[in-house]
């Protein structure tokens, strides 16, 4: 079901269309880059507006009140415009808040590698540390007085 | 100290791979099923049958108020438009695969968010019903616009169809084009004088 409109030169109804369609796509390709749906909510109530102002241009061109019908068409499209702006803001902004999250906690992993690495290669030698203190503080017993007591 | 570097060179990239592993588990979004629903219900109680009745009578006169619901739990925000088709016993109905024929009465475009239902509400009245040859006569309102129909076995059919930004089109069901699921459902009446 093809919802192309046919028409010599477009009109504001054919650019609404155009559009929604298009916010849709930006809304999809924010969400592909990591979107919440919270984030989403807000554009998808303005999209379904957007929507119900190009439905509602629809029907008053079919009753011939062109002038209402192209305030509803510029409605539509100014809904539908400002929804394609936020959701790219919002979809540059998650895939950035993506990229630094992703380094972060790669980062982190790799470091915690390094860590254990470290951990496991010395430990011998902390084992070594340990029981020389541990000789160390500990007191001295003469055989001679061990035997008297 | 040559071995303690080399010994200390394989444990890093060993736990390096071990924690990256689980780090890429840890951010990997769940796998879920994509799907789409619909369903139909009435607050006044007032439903046709899911197959044929002879009991699901509908009144002329009497407004029926249908509520449709649209569940999407597709992954991403969908664009839907619900087409309903008032059938009879002349043509058969839609399948997983195919739209039915007959003719479109009613649309309900709908932008739908990930994991949301959205409600759409459908009236309709009959407003007289003549009885004639090979059936009966309906004249229906349908959302306030007049619909005539003949025959029997009457039915509500409802189709969901998805945008599809490759065609930029609707297309019947949910999913790719190529492979997509049909979601429709039907209810029975019996007209009633």
């Amino acid at each position: 079901m093809n919802t192309d409109r046919a028409s010599g030169q477009p009109d504001h109804i054919t650019t609404a269309r155009t559009n929604i369609v298009a916010a849709f796509q930006s809304i999809q390709t924010a969400q592909r880059q990591g979107a919440s749906n919270t984030d989403i909510l807000p554009l998808i109530n303005q999209l379904n507006l957007a929507l119900q102002y190009e439905q509602n241009a629809t029907m008053l061109e079919a009753q011939n009140r062109t002038a209402a019908a192209d305030d509803n068409a510029i409605q539509s499209i100014s809904l539908s415009n400002s929804v394609s702006l936020e959701a790219q803001r919002l979809g540059n902004e998650a895939q950035s808040s993506s990229i630094r999250r992703s380094i972060l906690v790669y980062g982190l992993a790799l470091l915690t590698a390094v860590f254990a690495a470290i951990a496991v290669i010395e430990a011998p030698t902390a084992r070594s540390f340990l029981a020389k203190r541990r000789l160390r503080k500990a007191p001295i017993v003469f055989g001679e007085e061990k035997n008297a007591k | 100290m040559r071995n303690k570097l080399a010994a200390f060179l394989i444990l890093v990239v060993s736990f390096a791979a071990i924690s990256s592993a689980a780090t890429f588990f840890i951010l990997s979004p769940r796998a879920s099923q994509p799907f789409m629903a619909m369903g139909v219900y009435s607050r006044t109680g007032l439903l046709g049958y899911l197959e044929p009745a002879t009991n699901s009578s509908i009144t002329s006169g009497k407004p029926v108020n249908w509520t449709l619901s649209v569940t999407n739990n597709m992954g991403s925000a969908q664009f839907v438009t619900i087409i309903v088709r008032l059938a009879n016993s002349t043509l058969s109905s839609s399948n997983s695969t195919t739209p039915s024929n007959f003719p479109e009465i009613v649309t309900h475009e709908r932008f739908i968010r990930d994991g949301s239902t959205t409600s759409i509400n459908f009236n309709w009245t009959i407003q007289s019903v003549t009885p004639q040859q090979g059936g009966k006569l309906l004249h229906l309102q349908v959302e306030g616009e007049p619909i005539v129909m003949a025959g029997d076995n009457f039915r509500w059919i409802f189709e969901l169809w998805t945008y599809d930004l490759i065609c930029r089109c609707f297309h019947y069901g949910y999913g790719p084009q190529s492979a997509s699921t049909g979601v429709w459902l039907q209810v029975w009446f019996n007209p009633s004088g």
